[in-house]
């Protein structure tokens, strides 16, 4: 009973819980959610996002909002294609990633030497490299929309598995990136849960001052956190491209409150320190479910916005409520997170 | 104290930075005096031409120049001069070029912001070209500048811009409405004329986009009864201008109309995305729409794109700059019954008066995938 009560006030919880009663719904209306094409799609669209959202998570429980990510992402693989075209490599795809992540790293550093030297507030100074780089990429660079090259374009159009619906002869296949997405986040939870990295990049989020008084290296971690940042952006941002089959400059911008908003919903605080990546998942899961069922739910396009924001609302209201009665009725007061 | 002074350095610093990002990006260093400068130069440079400013700026005849031809100069301003859509309008004016011998140049903004094209035009007048050709990014924001073209005697014509009050003449290659039934033409080809289909746009509040698809609905409903909007609402979906957007619309369209035939889509980003889907989905969807040649390639050569629709940029700039020729010769050009630019599709443009003089063409582009290989863009 104690532990049900516990669960009982974890925003997860009750995300996961809007997921369950919402999919139910759109089975109910469209009989098509439990079908496995759909759940293929439904995960396949959940890629980019959920890749954006560790980098939105780590920023917000070490330090604070970051949104330059979606344009670290369309710089480094805009600079990563360029240069397997450039120089015609065709090897292994793993090499594009990897000059996508070297220049992630840079950018990412340029954002953590700024924020942790002269501790100016992390939402103005990405708001301001995101601007210079996406000023880099359209005017100095003059990016536009290419073709992927060989390798990407194979790495792209191959697929890990796919599926036939036997009733409905629809089919889906699922991108070889869901697996970049896996070991992107195995690594992530493995170094938040199960190292003194891990536990310093929430630790400094809570308290900086008690971080550093416990031994804590607050401006290495925090620098850290935003060169990964830049890593993972840079990987999205190439996953993207390579799930479309072509390189999209203009697509990437905006991107960074979808995200934001699929990690409040998956409880992370904006005020830093909380926040895991099982919520990030969820989070994701609930908006990319919404995003992609509303058609065949039937309700029509004017009204799908309307929609998607109720849900945004309600998702982070009803477990604040919660928490709120919970705390009030027991004296228990929830703080800190793991991942 | 110190932390202040640090503070203060990257704070000069970061201005610093962003002044050169601005001027590397502005294609202009005379950003903030451009405008006193231009009124000057404008004045001296405009003294051998016709004197427009007084009177009615809208005259045709009074843009009439006295020089002789091979000592013009047509400008034709564009919104990004990098993309493919523009590379090819360059093959057709320095094609108007070479058959005139007049003086051409295509110049666009470094960013395709309104803004910095508006600095483009700037440029032109004070370099006292004879006659703009502009390609508008946002009408509005450079009405001013023009109406000062307009006023040193400089033909201003414009393109893709039936909004803008300060032109001579805007050229339009179709109407909206007559591109929008040449779409449900191609399509109801493709699909026997029978069948339900489904419209994209890019978003609702896209004009243009929602009068192509709304003269879709209008011609399907007029021509072919046995056709069908699904639940008859313009439009389907929306791929808000993203390829992968474009992709999970249509693939939730689909799933929830498996008895569907057809789709067409508007933006640029729509079809690639529509016939990822199907493909994916293993159906048999026509998909016609609006789009590049080079890019709809691999789908129309996979049978999944029936018919690509679009305008030809490199005739649209050969006629723009036609008319400017045409206007600084002095000839009559049609107040009430057209204009004959002498290329296909724009031979008998109609004129249409409403916020300006819009010259409209039939100059639909058809493409199919026995032909798609024949462009360059």
């Amino acid at each position: 009973m104690k532990k049900f009560k516990k669960i009982t006030q974890d925003t997860e919880f009750w995300v996961f819980i809007i997921i369950v009663i919402l999919s139910l719904i759109i089975q109910v209306r469209s009989g098509q959610f439990f079908t496995n094409n759909n759940i293929v799609d439904i995960i396949r669209s959940m890629i980019y996002p959920a890749l954006g959202a560790i980098c939105a998570l780590l920023a917000f429980v070490s330090t604070g909002p970051d949104v330059s990510f979606p344009m670290i992402g369309a710089c480094s693989s805009f600079l990563a294609i360029a240069i397997t075209k450039s120089t015609g490599f065709n090897g292994p795809w793993i090499f594009v990633y990897l000059i996508a992540i070297i220049f992630g790293a840079i950018m990412g550093a340029v954002n953590g030497f700024i924020i942790v030297k002269y501790k100016f507030p992390s939402l103005i100074v990405t708001l301001g490299t995101s601007s210079i780089i996406s000023g880099l990429l359209f005017g100095a660079f003059e990016a536009e929309r290419t073709e992927l090259p060989a390798n990407l374009q194979a790495f792209g159009s191959a697929a890990l598995f796919s599926v036939k619906n036997v009733k409905t002869g629809l089919g889906s296949s699922m991108p070889y990136t869901f697996i970049i997405l896996i070991v992107v986040y195995l690594v992530a939870y493995i170094v938040l849960n199960y190292t003194m990295i891990g536990r310093g990049v929430y630790a400094i989020g809570g308290d900086e001052i008690s971080a550093d008084r416990a031994g804590f290296n607050v401006n290495a971690i925090r620098f850290g956190v935003f060169v990964i940042n830049g890593c993972v952006a840079a990987i999205a941002g190439l996953s993207y491209a390579t799930m479309t089959l072509h390189y999209l400059p203009a697509e990437y911008s905006g991107g960074e409150m979808v995200v934001i908003a699929a990690i409040v919903l998956g409880g992370a605080k904006l005020t830093g320190g909380v926040g895991t990546l099982r919520g990030c998942l969820l989070g994701t899961l609930l908006l990319s479910m919404v995003t992609n069922s509303l058609i065949l739910v039937g309700i029509s396009i004017n009204w799908q916005k309307v929609f998607i924001g109720g849900i945004i609302i309600v998702g982070t209201v009803i477990p604040m409520v919660q928490k709120h009665f919970a705390s009030k009725n027991s004296g228990i007061h929830q703080n800190g997170g793991n991942a | 104290m110190k932390r202040m002074r640090l503070m203060a350095m990257v704070i000069a610093g970061a201005t610093i930075i962003s002044a050169l990002v601005g001027c590397g990006s502005s294609s202009s260093n005379t950003t903030t005096s451009t405008t006193a400068k231009t009124e000057a130069s404008a004045e001296e440079k405009t003294s051998g031409k016709t004197e427009v400013a007084s009177g009615d700026l809208f005259d045709v005849a009074k843009y009439k120049s006295n020089k002789d031809k091979s000592e013009w100069t047509i400008a034709v301003v564009t919104k990004d001069n990098t993309s493919a859509w523009f590379k090819r309008m360059e093959v057709g004016v320095n094609r108007f070029g070479k058959d005139t011998s007049i003086n051409v140049i295509q110049k666009g903004p470094a960013t395709a912001d309104a803004a910095s094209q508006v600095e483009v035009v700037d440029q032109m007048i004070d370099q006292g070209v004879d006659a703009i050709c502009v390609v508008p990014i946002d009408p509005g924001a450079l009405e001013a500048s023009l109406q000062r073209a307009m006023e040193a005697g400089i033909v201003v014509v414009s393109h893709e811009a039936s909004n803008l009050e300060n032109t001579l003449f805007d050229i339009e290659a179709f109407t909206a409405k007559d591109f929008g039934a040449a779409i449900m033409d191609e399509l109801a080809k493709a699909m026997d004329k029978e069948g339900k289909y489904a419209e994209m746009v890019a978003y609702t509040t896209s004009t243009t986009h929602m009068e192509y698809a709304n003269a879709q609905y209008e011609r399907q409903k007029e021509a072919y009864p046995d056709m069908e909007l699904i639940d008859g609402k313009v439009p389907t979906c929306e791929s808000e201008e993203s390829m992968d957007t474009s992709y999970q619309r249509a693939k939730e369209v689909l799933k929830a109309n498996p008895d569907l035939k057809g789709f067409t889509g508007v933006a640029s980003t729509d079809c690639p995305g529509i016939a990822k889907a199907v493909e994916e989905l293993g159906l048999d969807v026509h998909v016609v729409g609006v789009g590049t040649p080079k890019e709809f390639a691999p789908y129309m050569k996979s049978g999944t794109i029936d018919t690509l629709l679009l305008w030809d940029p490199d005739l649209s700039g050969y006629v723009m700059c036609k008319l400017a020729a045409d206007i600084l010769a002095g000839e009559n050009i049609g107040d009430g019954e057209g204009y004959n630019a002498g290329v296909d599709g724009y031979k008998s443009m109609t004129l249409n008066k409403d916020t300006n003089r819009t010259l409209i063409g039939q100059a639909e582009l058809v493409v199919t995938p026995d032909t798609v290989d024949n462009y360059e863009f």
